[in-house]
């Protein structure tokens, strides 16, 4: 692990529905920093604000005030395409529910964010091919999701996060669907890609067990850190 | 229970926009099939109209033709000794003269001079002035107490420029016995007549006077009429007369009055007019049929497709729902509570939408069809829009059904993985028993053709529609049941492609090669439009079968543009993993297409070789001459020795004789395509030496190129030398031979009957049956050939037959002056289309019709028509381009109302992928690249349409090519345009959309679960 800050974020807060009755204050001001390499798991109860937090991480969503720092660049200052751009090269995302392509075989769902580079397509196909078979999907690279196992699709959407090697993996419940077994293999998995490629990974999760994976933990409740684990393990 | 209804309410609410989009896709679908329903009704209903307000209250006709009917009392004394039961009777004459008004010298024919009864019964008609006042009958003998005064029909008025107390004369013949002598008579507007009133239309071109005036004028004793007419009942709105029971009182009379001694005419008029009315409004309406059922074709896509995006959006739901316990009857409810409610509402402002499309429409038929001033509104009944609004709930709903069923079975466990799949697997025994079902009907019908028509592999037992049907339904059972037991037994693709390649290859076939087999026009059209509709389907099947490889390839393609290749790869993908929409939407743009640039290529194929045969085809005759009457001094003028004087371009004048005779058949065993037993036609006898002037053909008519029946090695290609060839030896045989058989086709004159020559394609070679004049006995006679020569076409809607000089004899009281003539054909040195010819024509009219002409001045006038061939084929061919271009009218809504519903169906589909699109952007698809992917979906669908619609456009134009011997034409500006067009409603059916998808927040998408 780096002492490099990768991430950081200043007085973030999100509000949903924003004057009026449903007002929901989803984040109250939060402040982390988050080190290169490090791997942070975000716990909390329901509705705390966690998968909230990661989607604005993410670039996925806007916060309501508030900046958020990567590798020392505003994201929300940029543009919605330059933040396309920054969200393609350097975050990779993996959901609970998988959220792979029905309709794709687990190649094409894994190479989708090189197609969407000036890479050729064949070169594209080998990284997706080479990472699968890191995987352990090497046999079942042209199988539709529905053929695969819920493990096997959450490799491939794995595959999917990693393939453009972002500097941070964003996880929002990434073994939720998954058993005990399968969720350990899992982390398992990232814990390896941490190690080895020194990728930052951020994984909002309920289970103290997958927390345990870590680096360190912070908790969240009511839109507001309680809690930000010591650094590093 | 409740459940299910609780969920009904509460989805329907929640839903409410996405349900908008389906009611107005259905609305549309609807308006689509409701409005071409109206079109043609409103059609049939104003054409029968007109001519239903032209004949009154007149059903039975018993005439002379103009020739006397002497002692009419007698026969009215014998109709009311029979059983025969009328509700009015009245007797008049009627002469067909011309009248030229002597100080506008102005000069016109065809006029009918009619002496009524004063007593007459006004169901017959009553008679208006101008105001629209009634004349009473006292009024009326004050009016002809003076014989030479006269009431003029308001459109003769208008067009002898004439007013009240305006000279004007008439040639009129005089009867002296045997024949008539024309004559000059002197005659006094003293009134008009408007178009009010029953018959008002054969009261315009009229001139009217008194029974005893006509009777005076013409020499006609005082028990003499030309024609008596009955009426069966006295309003035929309120107690109409079936046509049957018309004909049957029409037979009645035949043997009452012995009319085949008698020479008396007898004719039930009015239902011989509606039926001819019904024959040429059905070729129209076969083009609108043809249309029309592809549009009502692409109005179901629409729905299904409308209806599928419906259920596809709601699998999550349905998987819950499924789960917790809920029946997949349940399911089908659920779905079809909500099409019913959807098909009602669709339906009701489709009716709406349907009427709105029909005011355009029909307005268009008016100016199209019938008077350009006529401002048609359309026709709509009570029964038409509560059938319109079943139709609309049926389709809707019917549409639902399948998409229902889809939802109830949904594959519970995969739903809930959060996989949207909606088919579980199935045992395929369905599938194996409809093919043996299917093979078991092909060969049913096959054996069934076999006992019925003796042959099926022959010409002769494909020379009828239903044959061809017949033969299409067996050879589509058959392949379709091989397809399905091989789908069966091998794979669902080969079935697929097995049923599409089956209608396609037996539409492409049957176009080639048994389409040309049919010699009739009608038959031809049905056999069309059914080919037309099974290579759509096949197409439509055969594509979304291939879609996957189709789409595969085009990706391909893809690959090797700049486009990002994610992008490609997952629309494409996309449109694949949605095969059955993706079809549909793919079908709806190849109906329109096809329905559009086949129109097009129809209408440039048949204007380019019409009028580019129509120098080749006049045979010399750059102009025809019609004069109303025998020239009766022919030391004033020799038409064949005099109009050479008058333009020294003039080469030949030959004059035929023409008139008028009956064609009688029995329609229980004729195959004549006359609507009834006894037609009217138009009768030009030929010389040998009219065309030839020792071997040298001066007018060198060819004969229908198609109907190669006359020799078996017939070459339809070969150039006009041969063409010319073989034109001379049908006129030889024609003049030449008589006894004759030719094996392999239809014409077996063995008995050596007559031959005559048809210029109609109601008939043709190989028909025969008898040909009569007035008093005369019977001719048997056989058709030898069609003739393709304009000139003598010219015969007002009539079929016209040309005659050897020995039917002299058997027509004589028909050719009363013979051997006078009434038509000529002129040849001229002029360019056949840049030439003088009008001028020529104009020309000829002035020597005949103008103050200066010496027949005017020595009052033995005639009235002429001279026409220049090429003009009036250009009118011709301007008429069927109009009535295309209101085809293309048509067509187009089919083309406005196919890009509303692509927008709607593009904006469901974004709505229904919106996770995706979700997913998309968390991924790091631009804004630009999810609005790329969601164009490049349509935009290939549209192109593979804008492909097949061409191609089915080009095989069906090149079956009429086939047909007529034409040289396909393609217009390919307008099919540029159609496919910019079609190309250009993907784009902006796809854009906003796509729009609208890039605008979506990635971080709700995800959540979002339908």
């Amino acid at each position: 692990m780096d002492d490099e800050i990768i991430l950081k974020t200043e007085n973030l807060h999100k509000t949903y529905a924003e004057g009026t009755s449903l007002e929901v204050h989803a984040l109250r001001g939060v402040n982390i920093e988050i080190k290169k390499g490090e791997m942070v798991a975000f716990m909390g109860p329901s509705g705390c604000g966690k998968t909230t937090l990661l989607n604005l991480l993410g670039g996925i969503d806007q916060p309501t005030k508030g900046r958020i720092f990567i590798n020392g660049e505003d994201i929300n200052e940029l543009l919605d395409t330059e933040m396309t751009e920054f969200r393609l090269h350097n975050i990779g995302y993996i959901f609970q529910l998988f959220n792979l392509f029905e309709f794709l075989s687990a190649l094409e769902n894994t190479v989708l964010p090189l197609l969407l580079t000036d890479t050729t397509r064949l070169e594209a196909e080998e990284e997706a091919k080479m990472l699968l078979r890191q995987m352990g999907l090497g046999d079942k690279i042209y199988h539709l999701p529905n053929e695969l196992s819920g493990g096997e699709q959450q490799r491939v959407a794995v595959s999917r996060a990693l393939l453009m090697n972002p500097s941070i993996i964003l996880g929002d419940e990434p073994t939720g669907d998954l058993d005990q077994e399968t969720s350990t293999d899992i982390m398992n998995l990232f814990v390896s890609i941490n190690e080895n490629y020194k990728q930052t990974f951020l994984v909002v999760t309920h289970s103290e067990h997958i927390a345990s994976f870590c680096h360190r933990t912070i908790r969240i409740i009511d839109g507001e850190i309680v809690e930000t684990g010591k650094e590093g393990l | 229970m409740s459940y299910i209804n609780n969920i009904l309410r509460k989805t329907f609410k929640r839903r409410i926009g996405k349900n908008v989009g389906t009611l107005v896709a259905i609305a549309l679908g609807v308006s689509l099939m409701v409005g071409v329903q109206i079109t043609i009704t409103s059609f049939s209903t104003t054409a029968l109209d007109f001519f239903v307000e032209a004949i009154g209250e007149n059903d039975i006709i018993i005439s002379g033709l103009g020739f006397p009917i002497t002692d009419y009392e007698s026969i009215i004394e014998q109709i009311d000794n029979s059983t025969i039961e009328y509700a009015a009777l009245n007797t008049r004459i009627t002469q067909d003269v011309a009248a030229y008004n002597l100080e506008s010298g102005i000069l016109e024919k065809g006029v009918s001079f009619t002496g009524v009864e004063l007593n007459e019964d006004p169901v017959f008609g009553k008679f208006y002035d101008e105001n629209y006042t009634e004349i009473n009958r006292l009024q009326l003998m004050n009016i002809f107490e003076n014989e030479s005064h006269v009431l003029i029909g308001y459109s003769l008025k208008d067009e002898l420029n004439v007013t009240v107390g305006s000279d004007i004369k008439i040639r009129i013949g005089e009867f002296d016995g045997t024949k008539f002598n024309y004559i000059t008579h002197d005659l006094k507007v003293v009134g008009f007549l408007g178009d009010e009133g029953k018959g008002k239309e054969l009261g315009g071109w009229a001139i009217w006077t008194s029974i005893e005036n006509i009777r005076s004028i013409i020499g006609y004793a005082p028990n003499v009429c030309t024609e008596i007419n009955i009426a069966l009942s006295s309003n035929h709105e309120e107690n109409p007369i079936e046509s049957e029971y018309a004909k049957q009182v029409e037979d009645e009379l035949k043997i009452l009055l012995d009319a085949e001694n008698s020479g008396l005419l007898i004719i039930a008029f009015r239902a011989l007019l509606l039926e001819t009315a019904d024959e040429i409004l059905s070729s129209v309406l076969i083009a609108f049929n043809l249309f029309g059922a592809l549009i009502i074709f692409s109005g179901v896509l629409l729905l299904v497709n409308i209806q599928l995006i419906q259920v596809e959006d709601r699998v999550h739901q349905l998987g819950i729902l499924r789960a917790i316990g809920s029946r997949r009857r349940e399911i089908v409810r659920l779905f079809l509570v909500e099409s019913i409610i959807l098909g009602i509402l669709g339906s009701f402002l489709g009716v709406a939408g349907g009427y709105g499309m029909s005011v355009f429409l029909v307005d268009r038929i008016g100016k199209t069809f019938f008077d350009s001033s006529i401002g048609l509104q359309p026709i709509v009944t009570g029964g038409a829009i509560i059938y319109s609004i079943v139709l609309g709930l049926i389709l809707s709903v019917g549409a639902g059904i399948f998409p229902a069923i889809r939802a109830a079975g949904v594959d519970v466990i995969e739903v809930i993985r959060g996989i949207k799949k909606t088919t579980r697997k199935r045992s395929g025994n369905v599938t194996l028993g409809l093919g043996l079902a299917f093979v078991m009907s092909g060969i049913a019908i096959f054996a069934a053709q076999n006992v019925v028509y003796d042959s099926m592999f022959t010409t002769s037992g494909w020379d009828t529609a239903v044959e061809q049907w017949m033969f299409m339904g067996g050879t589509i059972g058959l392949f379709i049941g091989a397809s399905l037991l091989l789908g069966y037994l091998i794979s669902k693709k080969i079935m697929g492609n097995g049923v599409g390649l089956t209608f396609i290859g037996t539409a492409v076939l049957m176009l080639i090669f048994s389409l040309p087999q049919l010699k009739d026009a009608a038959e031809n059209s049905k056999i069309l439009g059914t080919l037309a509709v099974v290579l759509a389907l096949g197409s439509i099947i055969w594509v979304g079968v291939n879609l996957k490889t189709v789409t595969n390839f085009i990706r391909g393609l893809l690959f090797k543009t700049k486009l990002k290749k994610g992008v490609s790869l997952i629309s494409s993908k996309y449109m694949t993993s949605k095969s059955m929409r993706s079809t549909l939407t793919f079908g709806i743009f190849a109906l329109v297409l096809t329905m559009n640039i086949f129109a097009a290529i129809y209408q440039s194929t048949y204007s380019y070789n019409t009028l580019e045969s129509v120098d080749f085809l006049s045979g010399g005759a750059s102009i025809f001459l019609e004069l109303d009457t025998p020239i009766s001094n022919e030391t004033l003028v020799n038409v064949e020795r005099d109009l050479y004087a008058l333009d020294e371009s003039i080469t030949n004048v030959k004059g035929i004789n023409s008139t008028i005779a009956f064609i009688q058949s029995d329609p229980e065993t004729s195959d004549l395509h006359i609507p009834a037993e006894i037609f009217p036609t138009y009768v030009h006898m030929i010389y040998n030496d009219t065309l030839k002037d020792g071997d040298e053909y001066k007018f060198d008519f060819m004969f229908e190129l198609s109907l190669p029946y006359f020799t078996d090695d017939y070459k339809p290609a070969a150039p006009e030398s041969y063409q010319q060839l073989y034109s001379h030896n049908i006129w030889d045989f024609f003049y030449n031979r008589t006894k004759f058989t030719r094996d392999g086709t239809a014409i077996d004159n063995e008995n050596g009957l007559p031959t005559v020559i048809s210029t109609s394609p109601m008939l043709v070679p190989g028909n025969t049956f008898n040909l009569t004049g007035l008093f005369t006995n019977p001719t048997e006679v056989i058709v030898i050939a069609n003739v393709r020569q304009y000139p003598f076409s010219q015969a007002q809607g009539l079929p016209a037959l040309l005659v050897t000089p020995d039917f002299t004899g058997r027509l004589s009281y028909n050719f009363a002056l013979f051997p006078k003539h009434t038509r000529f054909l002129i040849s001229t040195t002029e360019d056949f289309r840049e030439g003088r010819n009008t001028e020529i024509a104009t020309k000829i009219e002035e020597f005949f019709n103008s103050n200066t002409s010496v027949l005017v001045q020595n009052e033995d006038f005639v009235a002429a028509s001279a026409y220049n061939v090429w003009d009036v084929m250009l009118e011709l061919v301007d008429f069927q381009v109009r009535t295309f271009d209101f085809l293309q009218y048509f067509v187009s809504f089919g083309l406005i109302v196919g890009a509303l519903g692509m927008i709607i169906i593009a904006v469901r589909n974004v709505s229904e992928r919106r996770r995706e699109i979700g997913m998309m952007r968390a991924i790091g698809y631009k804004k630009r690249q999810i609005i790329g992917s969601i164009m490049i979906e349509l935009l290939i669908l549209a192109f593979l349409g804008l492909i097949m619609g061409f191609l089915n456009s080009v095989v069906l134009g090149l079956s009429f090519a086939v047909v007529y011997d034409w040289l396909l034409i393609i217009p390919a500006l307008r099919v540029l345009l159609y496919a910019g067009i079609m190309m250009g409603i993907a784009i902006v059916a796809s854009i906003l959309p796509g729009i609208r998808a890039s605008q979506i927040t990635p971080a709700e998408a995800i959540r979002y679960v339908g």
